[in-house]
């Protein structure tokens, strides 16, 4: 049924408005299958509130977000998780699961709600554990894991959805440099290896460019920039973007750009 | 694997425990029954004393004791999860007071209400509608204010508990003296006095009530890790917690109505159990309703026995026997 160009995502117009003030405001883009779209932007700009109206968190207004093809708030729930995995910003402290429960929450929209979740389901969770390198904390609860441990668990709950597109809120905040870069090449992996479509929002300039095929830029709500990595390194696009000075320096090993930001030039 | 025939012990052990407390609960009491007094009712013949007390007062009051203890640890459970809060129950959330004022006001007006032709105890209706009523309004009214939080929501909770206990009192004041009797008897609480009619009376409502949440394990083990994630992995959150709301309110309702409060149970109970099975609800469900049946059956064993022949109010021993226990597991469990 799914024509090899057909969009995953065909956003028109997005709007939404919260005590009065717009969050976002006539957002429009598309994802196509094996993207890796970076989604960056400055606090409050609306990129929390844009990945909750793609995943069913929040319904977006009829007509303005369709899922492969199909009007968003037409589908079920479930079904919706078949197709889309999403890692939000925060979740609770009080998670009273191990890992292997926690992930096998993910095969919940493959299984039989009433039954306990079978053998190819343990099967199915633990290869993804396995996929993040969490193997041998399997047995161990999530409230007693570091917050990059938990990070990669939660990514492994949403990949043994087994879902086409994975969205993901600040991935990489909180984390030291080892986890940051284990989550980055996880993503990375996912998309190359098996072309699983990723839509991150992140603060990590660095990270958007360096990994991402595309960046996408929200101001105030608006839509402010949809391009190419190279475009969105330079110093007046970032500059006003994020109103702070930025210094881009190249990098030694591969002459990709980075950006650095700066108060007092 | 190791952790599955783990599970499968406990809940053989679980199963064990609670049919052995409800084959020796019968024979304790202030009188004292031998196997030969209930063979009897085999063999013909006359109908001994012991025999009436055994079938007539003892096993009722048995099978109402598990029946409520099941029902109101299952609906601790899913409160506790459904709200993420250790303290959430049907107590702290004013449905239990709904129910009792439901029920107070089918008791005061005299009321039997019928539905499609078949006629119901108008308490348990009432009390079921008074539980209902008052999820609607505790929910409604945390959620209309902004920043809606779970602290809210237990407040407003044990407010509208307030508003209900003081419309009882009400009640009860203007009332004349049998409506008054009645009312007080009631609102003591106890699972005594009571025949097979109670019995059937709050099976046929919480048998409901406890099989939809039954039916729920997987969608509440998803809620207990909030409702982004669980919306993401394909849960509608809001249409399951309205049908949560119903089985809890239609299990608990129709056990206040027919015992009166009995607090503490829904509190305790899961949380003794979680710290026992650990919080998946595949294992906490059933450990629930047996432990939670057994514990109240125990309970009423030692609340008509330690001090004869005078029977003490159940809810003095749940709280004296639970809470020192559940304070040594605290203690004595890593987590």
């Amino acid at each position: 049924m799914q024509s090899a160009n057909e969009k995953v995502y065909d956003i028109v117009n997005l709007s939404c408005e919260m005590g009065g003030q717009k969050i976002l405001d006539g957002v429009s883009f598309s994802i196509s299958q094996g993207e890796f779209v970076a989604v960056i932007g400055p606090n409050g700009a609306g990129k929390s509130t844009l990945l909750k109206h793609l995943v069913g968190v929040k319904k977006p207004p009829p007509g303005t977000v369709r899922l492969f093809g199909r009007e968003i708030n037409d589908i079920k729930q479930r079904e919706i998780a078949l197709k889309v995995g999403y890692v939000p910003q925060s979740s609770p402290v009080y998670l009273p699961f191990t890992v292997l429960q926690f992930v096998m929450m993910g095969r919940y929209p493959h299984m039989n709600p009433l039954l306990r979740p079978g053998r190819e389901h343990i099967d199915t969770s633990m290869e993804y554990i396995n996929k993040v390198g969490m193997t041998d904390f399997a047995g161990r609860r999530m409230d007693m894991l570091s917050g990059g441990e938990r990070q990669k668990i939660f990514i492994a709950s949403a990949l043994a959805q087994e879902p086409e597109i994975i969205l993901l809120d600040e991935p990489t905040t909180y984390l030291d440099p080892r986890h940051q870069c284990d989550v980055q090449s996880i993503l990375a992996h996912q998309n190359s290896g098996n072309g699983l479509c990723v839509l991150a929002v992140t603060h990590d300039i660095n990270f958007a460019s360096r990994f991402a095929g595309r960046v996408i830029a929200l101001k105030k709500g608006k839509l402010v920039f949809d391009g190419t990595p190279e475009k969105i390194m330079n110093k007046e696009t970032l500059e006003g973007l994020f109103d702070t000075n930025f210094d881009i320096i190249e990098s030694g090993i591969d002459g990709a750009a980075c950006a650095f930001p700066n108060r007092n030039i | 694997m190791m952790e599955n025939r783990k599970i499968r012990t406990q809940n053989f052990v679980f199963i064990a425990i609670a049919l052995v407390v409800l084959a020796i609960a019968p024979f304790i009491g202030s009188q004292s029954i031998s196997f030969a007094d209930i063979a009897g009712i085999f063999g013909g013949g006359a109908i001994s004393t012991g025999q009436r007390i055994f079938w007539d007062v003892r096993m009722p009051r048995v099978l109402l004791g598990f029946i409520t203890g099941a029902t109101l640890s299952v609906c601790g459970m899913t409160f506790q999860a459904m709200f993420r809060n250790p303290l959430a129950t049907p107590f702290t959330l004013g449905v239990s007071g709904g129910a009792a004022l439901g029920a107070v006001i089918a008791i005061k007006l005299g009321i039997a209400t019928t539905v499609m032709g078949i006629a119901l105890p108008g308490a348990q209706v009432f009390a079921f509608i008074g539980a209902l009523g008052s999820i609607v309004i505790v929910y409604g009214i945390a959620r209309a204010k902004k920043g809606f939080t779970m602290a809210t929501m237990l407040l407003t909770g044990i407010a509208m508990s307030f508003f209900f206990s003081a419309s009882i009192m009400f009640i009860q004041y203007l009332a004349d003296f049998a409506h008054s009797f009645s009312i007080v008897r009631w609102m003591m609480g106890g699972i005594a006095v009571v025949g097979y009619r109670q019995v059937l009376q709050l099976a046929a409502f919480a048998i409901v009530g406890v099989a939809v949440i039954f039916s729920s394990r997987s969608e509440l083990n998803l809620i207990l890790t909030g409702d982004e994630i669980a919306t993401g992995r394909g849960l509608d959150v809001e249409r399951m917690r309205k049908k949560l709301f119903f089985a809890v309110s239609i299990a608990a309702g129709a056990t206040v109505a027919v015992c009166g409060p009995i607090g503490f149970v829904g509190l305790i109970i899961p949380h003794i159990m979680r710290l026992i099975v650990g919080a998946d609800h595949f294992d906490l469900a059933p450990a629930c309703i047996l432990g939670g049946g057994a514990f109240l059956v125990v309970c009423d064993i030692v609340a008509r026995t330690i001090i004869l022949p005078a029977e003490i109010p159940i809810g003095i021993i749940t709280s004296m026997i639970g809470g020192p226990f559940f304070i040594w597991l605290l203690f004595r469990h890593p987590n």
